[in-house]
């Protein structure tokens, strides 16, 4: 990555964009242990007898049941979400590139089910923290996700997986499937500039497997340090 | 859980603070809450707690200043910090500092419990 004005300036504003949203998740987890705790309450309450009736004492208990489920799964994607604001913080940092995988894809997901597919991951344990810009992994690997998210029909499923290949990491992104029959040509990820300056920006190398016209599996290889 | 144990609440949420003050009421357990940094010191001085519950953003005092403050009263207070930073560095940062644990917001009050417990007997072994 350059440090000229121009790069600078941009990385400056996307840390802007960062520490606001990081902001933004610290207050909202704020907000959730006091609905979480308040909920507690009242399900205590609700355990000592407090409501007579039984029926609804049984009712409420399910209530407030679902409540502190849907804080928890709210919680877990405010921890993602926090994650990712950080990711800015520096041109380059230590990361684990399941991590970065895992963050992007709790808003990825969405993204998915809205065309009926499927993720499905499989990543390898122990990898080793590689020293790069996670922000711009991040870019590269929801770039990918969705030029390979247009080739399938709902009923599909997208395989992520990662790995390691001689010095560097791997995420592998392969979508299983019947084809959309407006699926993008095999040089559509070739003429994403967006894409490649982001490719070359972190050193990246992005390969493509294909098989009749279609593609088959996408693979990038993510070097420790391009600098280095 | 012994019902002699002293929690102090250090939350600058009002209603979160007084929330949990009433939940661990109810199980017998005996907690203040404080809302401001000097607040929580002025309450140290009144009364030593066993375990204090910290946050680490508070409008007068960071977290991390009060852990030192009370650490400098009695330092076999332990504290547990809550933390709403979505990474494990706060907490660490914390812990390098003194605190007996660190745990994420919102927490279950389960886990909370059974960390009272452990922060509990440690300081009754160093007393």
């Amino acid at each position: 990555m350059n440090n000229n004005p121009e790069d600078l300036l941009h990385w400056r504003q996307l840390q802007m964009v960062g520490r606001l949203l990081a902001g933004f998740s610290h207050e909202l987890k704020n907000h959730l242990a006091v609905i979480k705790e308040s909920n507690g309450l009242i399900s205590d309450f609700l355990g000592m007898g407090c409501v007579q009736d039984e029926a609804l004492q049984a009712k409420l208990l399910h209530m407030t049941g679902t409540i502190n489920n849907r804080i928890l799964l709210v919680a877990e994607m405010v921890n993602h979400l926090n994650g990712f604001a950080h990711r800015n913080d520096a041109l380059k940092s230590p990361f684990q590139i399941n991590d970065v995988l895992n963050e992007e894809l709790t808003f990825l997901t969405r993204s998915a089910e809205m065309k009926s597919l499927r993720i499905a991951t499989s990543f390898q344990e122990s990898l080793p923290v590689i020293f790069n810009s996670p922000f711009v992994v991040q870019f590269i690997f929801a770039s990918v996700f969705f030029h390979l998210l247009a080739t399938l029909k709902p009923g599909g499923r997208i395989l992520i997986s990662s790995g390691q290949q001689d010095d560097a990491v791997i995420f592998e992104v392969r979508p299983e499937g019947e084809a959309a029959e407006t699926a993008p040509g095999l040089d559509a990820v070739d003429h994403d500039q967006a894409l490649q300056m982001a490719l070359q920006a972190v050193g990246a190398r992005l390969s493509t497997q294909s098989a009749d016209g279609r593609i088959r599996t996408m693979t990038c290889a993510i070097p420790g340090d391009p600098l280095g | 859980m012994s019902t002699t144990m002293q929690i102090l609440i250090v939350d600058d949420e009002v209603e979160f603070a007084s929330t949990l003050v009433e939940r661990l009421a109810l199980r017998g357990i005996a907690a203040r809450s404080a809302n401001r940094g000097l607040d929580a010191l002025a309450l140290v001085r009144v009364k030593i707690p066993d375990v204090v519950i910290l946050d680490l953003k508070m409008p007068d005092m960071s977290g991390l200043e009060v852990l030192a403050s009370i650490k400098s009263i009695d330092p076999t207070i332990e504290i547990i910090i809550l933390t709403g930073h979505g990474s494990a560095a706060a907490g660490i940062d914390g812990m390098e500092q003194g605190a007996f644990d660190y745990m994420m917001k919102p927490v279950d009050l389960t886990a909370l419990l059974a960390k009272i417990e452990q922060a509990y007997r440690k300081r009754k072994v160093a007393a």
